[in-house]
């Protein structure tokens, strides 16, 4: 079965037909290349970043993320402040590239609004050091303990315990991050409309149910990044001011 | 005497209403940079990015529908090079404002200095921009948004002189397919049939470079 599988994919493929989805775990769109690298990317993480360009290139991101870079509590908006360079790098690059579908961001993202490679791997060093939101949006808190045991058996291998991620593998810091906004894209990557996911998580949250998704997520939306990430509930970034 | 303090009682009516539409005006730039439309439409709505429109100086009620309209779904559009309809970003953000805020945004919009025209490259001949003049004027746009799209005949329509030459030709293409069907955009449709992509082509660039920022 696996191998006619393989070869109906294949034949499929070559054609360059749509699939069918077979296995009843599978997601809508498997996400392929989903680090594939290569091109700004690359390019970007290879650079020496300008902090003070950062700063300026910053400032039209700002509309959306504000100038502290905490994203907005309702999760419209992420938290992007103390993220991991690599990560932000990725994710910029991918957006751009259209791995990644943002239609508020996009127009943003390109070249002629913020500039090139070297603009993305000054903006992300300048994310990187802002400090993060002693506030973000939490989940419901009715079931922790569940989410801690969900956290614990599928999660601790890529995003850590704390979930702070690892820059070097592009694993996002996910602590601290707002609950509506990790509620969104974990549905997104579940559903296959993130497409620059890991598929290996995209496979793994297959089985996760609806209160399996808001135990998990909840919890993590209550992880706190080490106390020297964190600003002051009054802290305003003075590049800004 | 009696009629003199109706005249001060309506005198100071008049005034607090004045005094609340200066609030108003207040709120509502106040939730222009809050609220993320600042980033697109650039400082006081006169600087957009791309060919969003500007929206400085565009009819208040115009634009309080139109804000209604795509945050209900209303309003839609064709879709961008990356597949996604042109209004999706901002309907995306748009659950940021409350009931009263489109009135409020509306008003303060409405009040600002209209921009500049952005100068297309290559530049149209002026033979270019008189063919787009004759077009607008033979087709009947005159008849509801003014010489040269400068005045509406209607508060419910839109100002068009001045805005993005790619703008103009998305909205008179997406009317025409019956894609933008919101407000009074049916309206349109007897009229902007009879004109080919050439001949939007052509209107889009005249009214793009009418300038209506110096008073």
């Amino acid at each position: 079965m696996k191998l006619k599988l393989t070869a109906a994919i294949l034949i499929a493929g070559a054609l360059g037909v749509a699939m069918p989805v077979y296995a009843e775990d599978a997601p809508a769109a498997a996400p392929k290349d989903w680090n594939q690298g290569g091109g700004e990317q690359d390019e970007a993480l290879g650079l020496t970043p300008d902090l003070v360009n950062g700063r300026d290139v910053y400032e039209v991101c700002s509309a959306c993320h504000q100038i502290n870079g905490w994203g907005l509590k309702d999760g419209t908006f992420p938290q992007i402040a103390g993220q991991h360079r690599d990560v932000l790098i990725k994710q910029l690059a991918d957006i751009r590239a259209l791995n990644r579908d943002n239609p508020t961001m996009y127009p943003f993202a390109l070249p002629q609004e913020i500039g090139g490679a070297q603009s993305i791997a000054d903006v992300a060093a300048y994310i990187q050091k802002l400090p993060m939101n002693p506030d973000n949006g939490v989940g419901p808190g009715t079931s922790l303990d569940k989410g801690a045991q969900l956290y614990k058996d599928n999660c601790v291998q890529c995003h850590g315990d704390q979930g702070q991620g690892d820059d070097a593998k592009y694993y996002p810091r996910i602590q601290g991050q707002h609950y509506e906004y990790l509620l969104r894209q974990y549905n997104w990557i579940k559903e296959g409309k993130r497409r620059n996911a890991n598929p290996d998580m995209v496979k793994q949250i297959q089985k996760f149910t609806d209160e399996d998704t808001v135990a998990v997520l909840d919890y993590v939306s209550r992880l706190k990044p080490s106390a020297d990430m964190i600003g002051a509930p009054d802290w305003q970034n003075p590049d800004f001011q | 005497m009696k009629r003199l303090i109706g005249l001060t009682f309506a005198g100071f009516t008049a005034l607090m209403a004045s005094g609340a539409f200066a609030d108003d005006v207040a709120d509502g730039e106040k939730l222009y940079k809050t609220k993320t439309c600042v980033a697109c439409h650039g400082p006081k709505g006169a600087r957009p990015i791309q060919s969003y429109p500007a929206i400085a100086g565009q009819n208040e009620k115009y634009l309080q529908t139109q804000l209604q309209d795509i945050k209900s779904g209303k309003r839609i559009a064709s879709k961008d090079p990356t597949g996604h309809p042109y209004t999706e970003g901002m309907a995306a953000v748009l659950h940021l404002l409350s009931d009263k805020d489109p009135a409020l945004l509306a008003k303060y919009l409405a009040k600002q200095t209209p921009a500049k025209p952005k100068p297309l490259d290559p530049a149209p001949t002026a033979e270019e921009l008189a063919a787009g003049a004759a077009k607008f004027k033979t087709l009947g746009c005159v008849a509801c948004h003014g010489v040269d799209g400068k005045k509406t005949n209607v508060a419910t329509y839109p100002v068009i002189a001045g805005l993005h030459r790619d703008y103009l030709i998305r909205q008179m293409t997406d009317m025409r397919e019956g894609v933008r069907t919101n407000g009074q955009s049916k309206l349109m449709l007897g009229i902007i049939k009879k004109a080919d992509d050439a001949a939007i082509a052509s209107i889009a660039a005249y009214l793009s470079q009418i300038d209506r920022s110096a008073k």
